[in-house]
């Protein structure tokens, strides 16, 4: 498949929207599904995204190894689909922490500005 | 499913192409979310908005990675353990009620296959020049009179040059037609498809040649190019190349050695031109001198040949300058030139004058619309049978429902069924094509392989026809039976069959049907009388025991007179004549009339012919006025001239004796006047003709024997005048046609159209028969228990047959009062084109009525009779 080797290439960074999906999968581990994350996103960064965006997102995530899926309940409102549940995987918990790591390095080294 | 209020739900389109397209493995979460999204977004948005949003989102969830491929994609529209069980039920089904389902077959197919014919016909028709590779820029020369309007097809010598010299560009082809003899080791061989041409025939049309260099073949004198059938003829299997034959030619009297330069392929059977034997215009030239610089005599067939389709428009506006340039100031307004594309030349000539083009696009359209009209027949049939018989699959949809099966599955069923029906019908339909194809042939007199059956254009209409058909013919069908609530369904049948809207479709159906089968008869009815009208009128002579005798050889034409004394004394011969023109006859000469000078001004035409003194008499065509010839009086050889009533109608005389008129320059005196008589067929007015005693040896001269035998022993008179001829000329054999068949002859393509419309009409009303057959077997059937229990409580034959055949005795009656006007306003259009026509009475379309109405009884009657002394025991015993 294409996509797959594309997918691949891009290595295993970590895209900015790509850390803000998987930190919310990790806040809701298990729980955290399309709709779910597509709110939070919403309310805390206050940025219109489309459901499209979030599954395109959570699918690179998944090809990374940095989240696992499983088939979750479903209900009436989502005409009787069932629900994909994400939560992270180590390796998930490990690519933000190495994420966060290098910012706070960088953060450490930025001088104090006067605005 | 129906959980939440149907205006809350996502757009069905959207998520059905969601559905479609995404593949498995995401389509669920997908579509979930979508969903979830959508019912949040609904109660902050407007509904129309939130819609709109979702379609939008749909779209741009289908990223390529999460399409389907195509294999799931196909397995996704086609469950394939359902659709085989939908073909193993239809099967079943077919067979369980083979009665239905053979009449259904039966209709469909010879539907189908009177449709193919049609095509076929139709596709013939219309491939007529298209393969020549210049055909789009090719236009045939037609003259016109600006004033009147008519039109001719030949041209004269000089406006080839003419045409040359003022437009540079083009390249024009002309063919001189002209009789010829060829000599060959003893034998003779009369070739009427001879043509003078030269080397632009071969660039302007795609005729390819087998042997010979198509630029040099013509260009040398006495040259000839033979086609391979004649080539076959008179060499058999020798290279006839280089060879030199003793060609006779008519017309010019003289003998020419020609050379054979090349051998060209056969015309195909749809080309307009059709030739034998070609030879180099150069010697045509030179054997016709006199004619090189004369305006008047039309004897070519040209066609030329233009670099690009703009040049029509700018050719022909210099057209005039041209005409007066050559012809003298002023004749621009009598005579104009018209292009007449190539592909309009077979179908779109009706209005131009000749004889040798038989083509009709009126035909091509008649016929297309019986073929569609046949269809239609057909799959009505199919509809009307399937419907009526929804009583007794009623129960089955039920027991589907019931089990599960969704109304789209139960859709799905029924198309397969009609698809299976029409399937086979076309392979049935088929196989009937290919066995009556020689009788086809025969019916249209036309060549057509068979081979064309067999080719991707045809495959690809008859699954075209298929999809129609089976479409058509199923989906309604199709939609009733599974709209079906079950529980009705199981319920008791007969409670459907009196669901109003389906009765109410398939009685319009039946009339709709019927409606057709009376326009069709209506047709044949008024298409036969016409020609019936046209064979049997009276031409204003005696046709009967007349034959003529073509006297082709010109050494011959100048002892004209001692030939007509000879077989004058042949034993039968009761008069003998001679005439310039055969009877019947297209009338070869037309000459300038006048007789004041507003006529001169008008530039009128008057046929001309030249006959003896006794020509009246022989063939029985009275005087209105005045004298016969006398060729006693010198004067009547030189000066006199007979005209026919049309001619003295024409200039408005209330007597024309005595007067003097101009014909062809030259002043004659009108010594009588004869009652018009028809010298070719009732298709045509009788025109201006003026009669007059002609010497030997003009183009105009007598050149037909006109000969009233008596009625017994016919076979030795002919044989008799046969002998003298041999006497006579060594050149011609001796040649005859009796005048009553040459004129039936005549009517030959009317005649052919009238069996093709007549043959198609009966099939088509004899399919809606047996689809009337069917409905009314099934309507005996379901009311075989109302009949019973009438005829226990005493009910008459009489009141059971008129119960049960008062219904489509109405729907016929509703058929024929919406057919019948139809059908006389369309004929009677349809009979404009003949002069001479029959008025469409209304008791044809009242005879059309009363056929159709005696057919579907005959059809009925035996149905409703068995039902109406059936044992009602047999009926009720089950109850």
């Amino acid at each position: 498949m294409i996509g797959k080797y594309e997918y691949n290439m891009k290595g295993t960074n970590l895209g900015e929207f790509e850390e803000l999906v998987l930190l919310v999968v990790g806040i809701s581990n298990g729980e955290a599904y399309g709709i779910s994350i597509l709110e939070e996103i919403e309310q805390r960064t206050g940025r219109l995204v489309t459901v499209s965006t979030i599954h395109t997102a959570l699918y690179r995530l998944e090809e990374k190894r940095y989240v696992s899926s499983e088939m979750g309940g479903a209900s009436k409102e989502r005409g009787g689909r069932k629900k994909r549940l994400y939560s992270i995987t180590a390796e998930g918990h490990q690519a933000l922490m190495n994420a966060r790591a290098i910012r706070e390095e960088l953060w450490g080294l930025m001088p104090k500005l006067n605005f | 499913m129906h959980g939440l209020p149907d205006n809350t739900n996502p757009p069905k389109w959207a998520d059905t192409l969601l559905e479609l397209c995404c593949a498995d493995r995401f389509l669920e979460e997908i579509q979930g979310d979508l969903h979830e999204w959508f019912h949040k977004t609904v109660e902050r948005k407007s509904l129309r908005k939130a819609k709109l949003l979702y379609a939008l989102n749909v779209l741009r969830s289908l990223k390529t990675f999460r399409l389907r491929s195509l294999q799931s994609f196909i397995l996704f529209i086609i469950d394939r353990t359902m659709l085989q069980n939908y073909f193993k039920v239809a099967i079943r089904n077919v067979f369980n009620h083979k009665f239905f389902s053979l009449i259904n077959l039966t209709g469909l197919t010879f539907g189908i296959a009177s449709c193919l014919f049609i095509y076929f016909y139709v596709k013939n028709e219309l491939s007529y020049d298209s393969f020549h590779q210049h055909k789009d820029n090719i236009y045939r020369v037609v003259q016109t009179n600006p004033k009147t309007g008519t039109k001719w097809r030949s041209a004269p010598t000089p406006l080839g040059p003419a045409l040359h010299n003022e437009f540079p560009g083009i390249v024009m082809a002309s063919m001189g037609e002209d009789p010829v003899f060829v000599e060959l080791q003893g034998s003779k061989f009369y070739e009427p498809n001879f043509y003078w041409t030269d080397s632009t025939f071969f660039d302007v049309f795609s005729f390819p040649l087998k042997s010979g260099n198509p630029s040099k073949a013509l260009a040398e004198p006495n040259c000839i190019v033979l086609t391979e059938k004649i080539a076959k003829k008179y060499f058999k299997d020798e290279n006839p190349m280089g060879k030199v034959i003793n060609v006779k030619i008519y017309d010019g009297d003289k003998i020419l050695p020609m050379k054979i330069t090349g051998i060209a392929e056969d015309p195909p059977p749809n080309s307009h031109i059709q030739f034998d034997i070609l030879g180099s215009m150069i010697s045509g030239l030179e054997l016709y001198k006199q004619f090189e610089n004369h305006w008047g005599f039309n004897w070519l067939k040209s066609y030329v040949l233009l670099e690009s389709k703009n040049d029509v428009e700018r050719i022909k506006s210099q057209i005039p300058d041209m005409i007066d340039k050559y012809l003298g100031e002023g004749f621009s307004e009598q005579k104009g030139l018209y292009f007449q594309p190539l592909k309009e030349v077979y179908l779109h000539s009706k209005d131009i004058n000749n004889k040798d083009i038989k083509g009709s696009i009126e035909y091509v359209y008649i016929f297309s619309i019986v073929g569609i009209f046949i269809l239609a027949i057909a799959s009505i049939n199919f509809v009307n049978l399937s419907t009526a018989r929804l009583t007794v699959r009623g129960k089955e949809v039920g027991v589907r429902k019931t089990v599960g099966a969704l109304k789209s599955d139960l859709i799905k069923q029924f198309l397969s069924e009609s698809f299976l029906l029409a399937l086979t019908s076309i392979l049935l339909a088929l196989i009937l094509v290919v066995l009556l194809w020689p009788f086809f042939i025969e019916l249209i007199e036309k060549e057509i392989a068979l081979e064309i059956l067999f080719s991707w254009e045809n495959l690809t209409a008859l699954l075209i026809i298929l999809f129609i058909t089976g479409i058509l013919s199923g989906t309604y069908p199709a939609f009733i039976l599974s709209a079906f609530k079950p529980i009705n369904a199981l319920k008791r049948a007969t409670s459907l069959s009196k669901r109003g809207n389906t009765n109410l479709m398939r009685r319009l159906l039946v009339i709709f049907q019927f409606g057709i089968s009376i326009f069709l008869i209506v047709g044949s009815l008024v298409i036969y009388s016409q020609l019936n009208y046209m064979i049997k009128s009276d031409l204003g002579f005696e046709k009967d025991q007349l034959i003529s005798v073509p006297v082709e050889d010109r050494g011959l034409q100048k002892r004209i007179d001692i030939l007509k004394d000879e077989m004058g004394k042949v034993q039968g011969v009761e008069k003998i004549t001679a005439s310039g023109e055969s009877l019947p006859s297209f009338m070869n000469n037309t000459w300038s009339f006048s007789w004041d000078e507003a006529s001169e001004e008008a530039k009128l035409g008057i046929d001309v012919v030249a006959v003896d003194s006794d020509y009246f008499e022989t063939i029985g065509v009275k005087l209105k006025e005045g004298r016969n010839f006398n060729k006693s009086f010198h004067t009547d050889s030189a000066r006199s001239f007979i005209l026919n009533n049309a001619a003295v109608k024409r200039i408005g005389w209330a007597s024309a004796l005595e007067k003097e008129i101009q014909v062809g320059g030259r002043k004659r005196k009108v010594i009588g006047v004869v009652e018009d008589f028809h010298h070719f067929s009732l298709k045509h007015n009788v025109r201006s003709t003026a009669y007059f005693i002609a010497p030997p040896g003009n183009r105009v001269s007598n050149d037909n024997l006109i000969i009233k035998v008596s009625s017994n022993d016919m076979v030795k008179t002919i044989e008799g005048l046969s002998d003298v001829w041999d006497r006579f000329s060594t050149e011609q054999v001796f040649d005859f046609k009796f005048v009553d068949d040459a004129y039936d002859q005549t009517y030959k393509a009317d005649q052919r159209f009238f069996m093709i419309f007549g043959f198609f009409s009966v099939i088509g009303i004899l399919i809606a028969c047996v689809g009337l057959f069917g409905m009314v077997v099934h309507m005996t059937e379901q009311r075989s228990r109302e009949v019973s229990i009438r005829k226990v409580l005493g009910a008459s034959f009489h009141s059971i047959v008129v119960l049960l055949s008062k219904e489509f005795t109405r729907l016929i009656a509703f058929a024929f009062l919406i057919a019948g006007p139809l059908a006389y306003i369309s004929t009677d259009r349809w009979l404009q084109q003949y002069p001479h026509r029959i008025d469409v009475t209304i008791w044809i379309v009242l005879l059309a009525g009363l056929l159709a109405f005696l057919i579907s009884w005959i059809t009925i009657g035996f149905n409703t009779i068995k039902a109406a002394i059936a044992n009602p025991v047999r009926y009720l015993r089950n109850e």
